[in-house]
């Protein structure tokens, strides 16, 4: 069930009602209509691949029950590994067994030896990306003793399934998700109208921002040839915004709707391309998955201590594998390694920690140098999106190509008008709302009521005028 | 909770009200203002998508206006005929185009294609409203607001002439023919056989309605057919598409034109003819006084 789609219009006010009217005096049973509404909620898209989660969810609860009750490390450390292969396997098999095997077959062909392979036609399940490594951080927790395992499996199952965030995140840590379900949930009318901001917000970023500069980015990376270097150049912008205002657009309307329902999520974009480093960027980008790595892979590999040639090692890993986490495809290994080669400097300089604040954090405007570090890092940020969005290695090589020539100076052949004053508009909002956790957060919030109600109708309104039709959002497929 | 209800609701009722009331209207003044009155020497009409827009030159047929417009299905074609018998009573025969492609299932997505809602969203009765609603609400509540900017403009600029701005003759010059059949792949003869899920669900139901409109206004209706090339891939639904004529439209004379002789070089595509094409298929329509 897409969040742009009429589906989930009725079926919000539905679990919503049900929710706070009929199974609010008790909390297992709001918990068991959160389950049940999540599996129906996954279940509309494919409900074969429901048994995938509730597998998943069944083998880290037992293993969190093992975990509490042995002492010996290694018994511990054997039930972290069942939960490790049996939640990766899943992840591998549906996700790379293709691209593992025609790299396999394509190794040997190069040494002279043809193998004959046959490759599946497998249908990656929505959300696998996201929800294996929530249930992951589930059982590294507890074996790392920072989580009392959960005894409760109507809450556990609740964390794993949790349909706001279930196809396409914040990847929610235990920790932070888990302990939720165990309270009392009470209605709040600020958390709720804050909530609803939020989605709204999240709609204008998705179905104004993101698909209207699909439509572009589609037509000039399609046809890459046929356009001169400055048109390449602003489909690699337009795509910077498109995934931009795709993800962190679902992001909001999930945390958004989780809000609706007494949760507090975690912040999954804080104005990234606002970032005046590397860095920072990769602070504000993604951060559910960037935290993720970085606590249950990056620091156990010895993070940034060590030897040089350790730190780089851990560095290319961490970057690498968060490429290869989008995708079976050697771009988004590229796009990995690529992100490496930009913040390396940084780390090994010492200054990968200069730019905690958001830009110009108690003044009006930023400073030159600023605007500067800002425009460079979004330049390098955009030359790797095109790799992340080419279909292959040779298409982001020839895109690239074309665009380092003299025709990059020329007048774009594509003036998509009405998409960049969008784009404007869009810019300014969240440089305003850059403080806060998103954009419209508390805009508007010292104008007259009228006013502040018609800062929101003329947001719906410009849904309504320049959405398309329902498009699904970019990271279901990872 | 009773307080967070209560602003949702009056939110939406408010957002919802206005857009109806605005809506309501617009769609008010341009009905009533719409102009789709033809010269008065003009007795017959044209109505369908591509295929006539290319194929009927006006300016070389006598009394004749060719009001087909590229991407228009019957349920488009049905909002413009009631708008042109009403305001032309001395329109006395309807052409509409009928071919293999014109029943087919993926007519009904035209419904959402090119944006004629907005254009055409004063003209529906309750019935369009809720076939649209009831098949897309999204796309339909979209293009509803999308309608509302559309009438607005056409009010502030007193822009009310459609008979113009909504079809026409498409005069065509170029033509791809010879690169389009060096690449075609496919067999035209083999025939698809006939399944209803093959068959459009809501579009045809407005050629019936058109045919029903015309019928009891005592206009002659005539399903027509336009040339198009023998390798167009629309001859392998031939057999459907005769199956479902003789079914629904058997008793509506038919214009069958698919066998007019052309030369390549007087097609666009295989679909469509070039303002050759379309010079000498008028100047013979001209002749034969149909």
């Amino acid at each position: 069930m897409l969040f742009n789609s009429i589906d989930f219009a009725v079926f919000l006010p539905i679990v919503f009602s049900l929710y706070w009217f009929v199974t609010n005096k008790h909390l297992k049973l709001q918990n068991l209509l959160i389950v049940a509404a999540s599996y129906f909620f996954y279940g509309w898209w494919d409900w074969r691949f429901l048994s995938l989660i509730i597998f998943s969810t069944i083998i880290d609860y037992t293993i969190g029950i093992y975990l509490s009750n042995e002492t010996k490390t290694k018994k511990r450390k054997a039930l972290l590994w069942t939960s490790i292969i049996v939640n990766l396997g899943f992840l591998g098999f549906f996700k790379y067994y293709n691209f593992f095997l025609d790299n396999f077959t394509t190794a040997f062909s190069f040494f002279g030896t043809e193998i004959s392979t046959r490759s599946l036609n497998i249908i990656l399940p929505v959300g696998i990306s996201f929800y294996t490594f929530q249930t992951l951080s589930y059982s590294i927790d507890v074996y790392r003793k920072k989580l009392e395992p959960t005894k409760n499996i109507i809450a556990f199952a609740a964390f794993v399934s949790f349909f706001p965030q279930l196809v396409a995140g914040p990847i929610e840590r235990a920790t932070n998700l888990l302990p939720q379900f165990y309270k009392k949930r009470t209605f709040k009318y600020q958390q709720a109208v804050n909530g609803l901001r939020q989605i709204l917000w999240g709609l204008f970023k998705k179905m104004v921002i993101a698909d209207n500069c699909a439509a572009i980015v589609n037509t000039i990376f399609d046809n890459h040839q046929d356009y001169s270097g400055s048109t390449l150049v602003l489909g690699a912008v337009f795509f910077a915004f498109q995934i931009y205002g795709d993800f962190s657009g679902y992001s909001d309307i999930a945390i958004g709707t989780a809000r609706l329902f007494g949760f507090n999520l975690m912040q999954n974009f804080a104005f990234p391309y606002f970032s005046r480093d590397i860095a920072e960027f990769w602070r504000r980008w993604h951060i559910s998955l960037s935290t993720w790595f970085r606590d249950y892979l990056y620091i156990p590999l010895g993070g940034s201590r060590g030897t040089k040639a350790k730190v780089i090692r851990n560095v290319f890993i961490i970057f690498i594998v968060s490429g290869f986490w989008h995708g079976a495809n050697w771009t988004f290994i590229v796009w990995g390694a690529l992100n490496a080669l930009y913040f390396l400097p940084l780390l090994l300089a010492n200054k990968n920690r200069h730019n905690l604040e958001v830009v110009a954090y108690n003044k009006k405007r930023p400073s030159i140098k600023a605007i500067f570090s800002i425009l460079v890092t979004f330049g390098l940020t955009t030359l790797a999106w095109i790799f992340f969005r080419a279909e292959n290695i040779n298409h982001a090589f020839q895109y690239i190509k074309g665009i380092f020539n003299k025709s990059v100076f020329s007048i774009p052949e594509l003036r998509p008008t009405n998409i960049l004053v969008l784009l404007v508009l869009f810019i300014s909002i969240e440089w305003l709302g850059r403080r806060n956790q998103y954009a419209i957060e508390t805009i508007g919030f010292k104008w007259k009521r009228p006013v502040r109600l018609l800062f929101y109708y003329t947001l719906v309104i410009i849904i309504f005028l320049f959405s398309k039709n329902e498009e699904t959002f970019i990271y279901f497929q990872f | 909770m009773k307080l967070f209800l209560k602003n949702t609701i009056l939110f939406f009722c408010l957002l919802y009200g206005s857009i109806f009331a605005l809506v309501i209207g617009g769609n008010y003044i341009i009905n009533s203002q719409a102009d789709f009155t033809l010269k008065p020497h003009i007795n017959k009409i044209v109505l369908g998508n591509s295929h006539p827009a290319g194929t009927f030159n006006d300016s070389l047929i006598s009394n004749f206006k060719n009001l087909a417009d590229p991407g228009d299905n019957y349920f488009y074609g049905y909002q413009k005929l009631k708008k042109i018998i009403k305001q032309n009573p001395q329109v006395d025969t309807v052409y509409v185009e009928f071919n293999p492609k014109t029943i087919l299932l993926w007519e009904d997505s035209k419904l959402w294609k090119k944006n004629q809602i907005p254009n055409y969203q004063a003209f529906f009765n309750f019935n369009d409203h809720y076939l649209l609603a009831s098949i897309n609400s999204l796309s339909y509540q979209q293009d509803m607001i999308k309608g509302l900017t559309t009438n607005v403009k056409r009010i502030a600029t007193n822009q009310y002439n459609f008979k113009d701005s909504l079809g026409g003759f498409r005069h065509v010059k170029s033509s791809y023919i010879n690169v389009i059949l060096d690449t075609l792949t496919y067999k035209n003869e083999k025939q698809f056989k006939f399944n209803q899920k093959m068959i459009s669900r809501y579009d045809l139901l407005y050629l019936s309605k058109m045919v029903d409109l015309c019928q009891n206004k005592n206009i002659q209706i005539i399903l027509v057919r336009s040339p198009y090339h023998k390798k167009f891939d629309a001859h392998r639904y031939e057999t459907i598409f005769q199956i479902y004529r003789m079914e629904h439209f058997k008793t509506i004379p038919f214009l069958d034109f698919m066998n007019f002789p052309m030369n390549n070089w007087e097609f666009k595509d295989l679909e469509h003819l070039n303002f050759k094409g379309a010079r000498k298929f008028s100047l013979w329509f001209e002749e034969q006084n149909l």
